[in-house]
């Protein structure tokens, strides 16, 4: 397959529940052109693991998280849930399934209906798929309890009188109210200060061990994807640039883009401003109209060579459960974390 | 003494003193800044580090004298700038203190640039009005501001407009923007907040090489503590509407004093820390500033919270460190002999692994 390989995958693995094989998104442009803003990526999810997906504005991991969700439809590829093909399915069939499919979003104020008060929110699922009306309360009222809030206090006050953590709770009740086999969780923290972010996280990493559910973590935040995560893909312009797990990713970095990333994360530094540093050079995003052949980070990587130019690097396995898609990976250096 | 002078220091180009900043609202009177005083020397930069509602933003506004009607500043707070105080210029000589003297770098590049204007346009009217100067030396000087803040082919940049070019680009234009008329004092809203972080490091890179090259002061805002530590030569901690703690920034990093300092450090998710380790998080919220608690802001959340710290809002009072400032009764890192413990902020993080 002239993508960037498959070598990843974890065929052999009874536990893979989620199956993404040749995703491509596709969407419009002006002059009957078309962004791809996903290239043919394949990954899969153990049952219960959290796959951290990572990397800037522009490199597909929030479209690839809608895409496994049918929102909308990739444009070609397999996503497969357990044995079901789900871009086969279409209406009925499709609505039946989604309850195993969750999403919590970024904003966590916008994205729930402030005329609706918290109780509405968390058992609107519960109604829409027939519980029994004598359940429901003390389902709701479990959901609330698990994600910290008060379920009397809580359930009849609006969306308004809560702050951006406690809104973001009510988000995580409402996603998990259903028992979803997968949560989709696209910059769930970033909009929360990092007091609050702190409580999120460690909310999230019990519901997973309460519920036993399954997460993708989508975000731009190093720290934060290394903390919840067991394995990561690193992604850039709509291709994956490395899969490992957090221990290697950070230890051995081995694309170029990964290890970038890692530089320019601001780190403590207590001896102030260093005049002397290196400058990065200023860098521009290429047109995903018009992505750079062969390997799309070769316009901004310090190692290119003519193959970088002419031919799509495969994601090959550097040390055991380490890919990249590199044509000249950095191997064992690690960048010190101090 | 309950401020963040510094006396010793030379050339000292601002003075904000007792300054408060309050907003009517129909909950009350809401007191966003409540009691800042700091020193800045020529050529120094400051970073302020807080989260939302802390009252960061307010304060650099009301030091940049650009507040909404609604807002106001008790006589008794003053600005001073070189002496001057800000706040009782005329509004025409505000116009002209604005550019020449004091400039800002806001979050959104987008909202700052006039969408319907070139990025020329931009560079050169502030140029034009403060400086006077004909229209082909205000495009030469645009053209080299455009090289200096590191955008490629500026020629061909200063005649675009201002969707035309990415986040990263713009952030560079508004920088450029703010410095045309060579500031003194540049102040930097979350100049980086809105930005991927590979062009987060141009920017703060951009932005230390040009305050050292032209010695110009900087306040730089951030809610990022790695972000500000990278940048500054002192660090002020801001919570309710004050100041928790002030020190230069290796000392401040070396030596935390104040609880809420320590917390906050803690709850970052930092590369450093392993794989899978449960974050110390701050329980509860932040103070309502309508009705703030007549003790320490931060008590309700402290984890070394007595009851004295509910009494009364403890004084900015410096520790073994004569300008290390911090506004806490139970100070960490503090021996019994009154000197300090140093701790490496890194290891000193004491977390349990989930």
């Amino acid at each position: 397959m002239a993508g960037i390989g498959t070598a990843h995958l974890r065929d052999a693995d009874d536990r893979v529940l989620v199956r993404v094989e040749n995703l491509v998104v596709e969407f419009p442009a002006k002059g009957g052109q078309k962004v791809q803003a996903v290239s043919d990526i394949s990954f899969d999810i153990l049952d219960g693991e959290t796959l951290g997906m990572v990397g800037e504005s522009g490199c597909g991991k929030s479209t690839t998280g809608r895409a496994m969700l049918q929102l909308p439809p990739p444009t070609s590829g397999s996503v497969r849930l357990d044995d079901v093909e789900l871009t086969a399915l279409s209406g009925d069939d499709l609505r039946k399934i989604r309850p195993k499919l969750q999403m919590i979003f970024q904003d966590p104020i916008s994205s729930l209906n402030e005329r609706r008060t918290v109780y509405d929110v968390v058992s609107e699922g519960l109604k829409i798929w027939d519980w029994p009306s004598a359940d429901i309360p003390r389902r709701v009222s479990e959901l609330l309890e698990a994600v910290g809030l008060d379920p009397q206090a809580v359930k009849d006050r609006y969306p308004r009188s809560f702050s951006g953590g406690q809104c973001q709770r009510i988000c995580i009740a409402r996603a998990l109210v259903l028992d979803p086999k997968v949560v989709i969780c696209d910059e769930p923290v970033s909009a929360l200060d990092v007091s609050v972010q702190a409580q999120i996280l460690n909310l999230l990493r019990d519901m997973r061990e309460r519920y036993g559910v399954t997460l993708v973590f989508i975000t731009h935040d190093l720290g934060v994807v290394k903390n919840i995560s067991d394995r990561i893909i690193v992604m850039y312009l709509g291709r994956i640039c490395e899969v490992a797990t957090p221990d290697d990713l950070f230890a051995t970095p081995a694309h170029p883009y990964t290890r970038l990333l890692m530089e320019s994360v601001p780190r403590i530094e207590t001896d102030g401003p260093d005049e002397e540093r290196q400058a990065l050079p200023p860098a521009e995003l290429p047109s995903p109209m018009n992505p750079p052949s062969g390997c799309r980070f070769r316009t901004r990587c310090e190692f290119k060579q003519e193959i970088c130019e002419t031919t799509i690097p495969e994601l090959v396995e550097v040390t055991p459960g380490h890919f990249t898609a590199c044509h000249f990976p950095v191997l064992d250096d690690p960048i010190p974390l101090r | 003494m309950n401020t963040a002078e510094t006396a010793d220091r030379q050339d000292v180009l601002l003075q904000v003193r007792d300054l408060r900043t309050q907003f009517r609202t129909p909950l009350g009177m809401l007191r966003a800044v409540d009691g800042v005083s700091f020193d800045l020397a020529a050529g120094e930069t400051f970073g302020i580090v807080g989260e939302s509602g802390s009252g960061k933003s307010v304060l650099v506004r009301t030091i940049m004298n650009l507040l909404p009607s609604n807002a106001h500043v008790p006589s008794s707070g003053k600005v001073l700038y070189r002496g001057q105080n800000v706040h009782t210029l005329s509004p025409l000589d505000a116009k002209h203190f604005w550019g020449p003297e004091m400039a800002m770098v806001f979050q959104d590049p987008m909202t700052a640039l006039n969408p319907v204007k070139k990025v020329g346009e931009h560079l050169t009217e502030s140029m034009r009005y403060h400086l006077k100067v004909s229209r082909k030396v205000a495009a030469s000087r645009a053209l080299s501001l455009m090289r200096e803040v590191g955008i490629p082919e500026p020629e061909r940049r200063l005649e675009q407009y201002p969707h035309e070019l990415s986040g990263g680009m713009r952030q560079r234009v508004v920088i450029a923007m703010a410095l045309a008329c060579e500031p003194k004092l540049l102040i930097a809203d979350e100049p980086t907040t809105a930005l991927d972080v590979t062009v987060q490091r141009q920017i703060l890179d951009l932005l230390v090489r040009l305050q050292a090259d032209r010695d110009m002061a900087m306040i730089l805002i951030s809610h990022d503590l790695g972000v500000v530590s990278g940048v500054s030569d002192r660090v002020a901690v801001m919570y309710g509407g004050h100041f928790l703690e002030v020190a230069d920034t290796r000392e401040l990093f070396t030596h935390v004093h104040h609880p809420y300092t320590e917390a906050l450090l803690r709850s970052m998710p930092r590369l450093e820390l392993p794989t899978g380790v449960r974050l110390s998080a701050i329980a509860g919220r932040p103070p309502d500033m309508t009705a703030p608690p007549p003790g320490c802001r931060f008590a309700a959340r402290c984890e070394y919270a007595q009851h004295d710290c509910e009494a009364a809002i403890p004084s900015l009072r410096p520790g073994p460190e004569p300008t290390h400032l911090f506004r806490c009764l139970f100070p960490l890192r503090i021996a019994d002999d009154g000197s300090a413990v140093t701790t490496d902020p890194a290891s000193d993080t004491q977390q349990v692994t989930a």
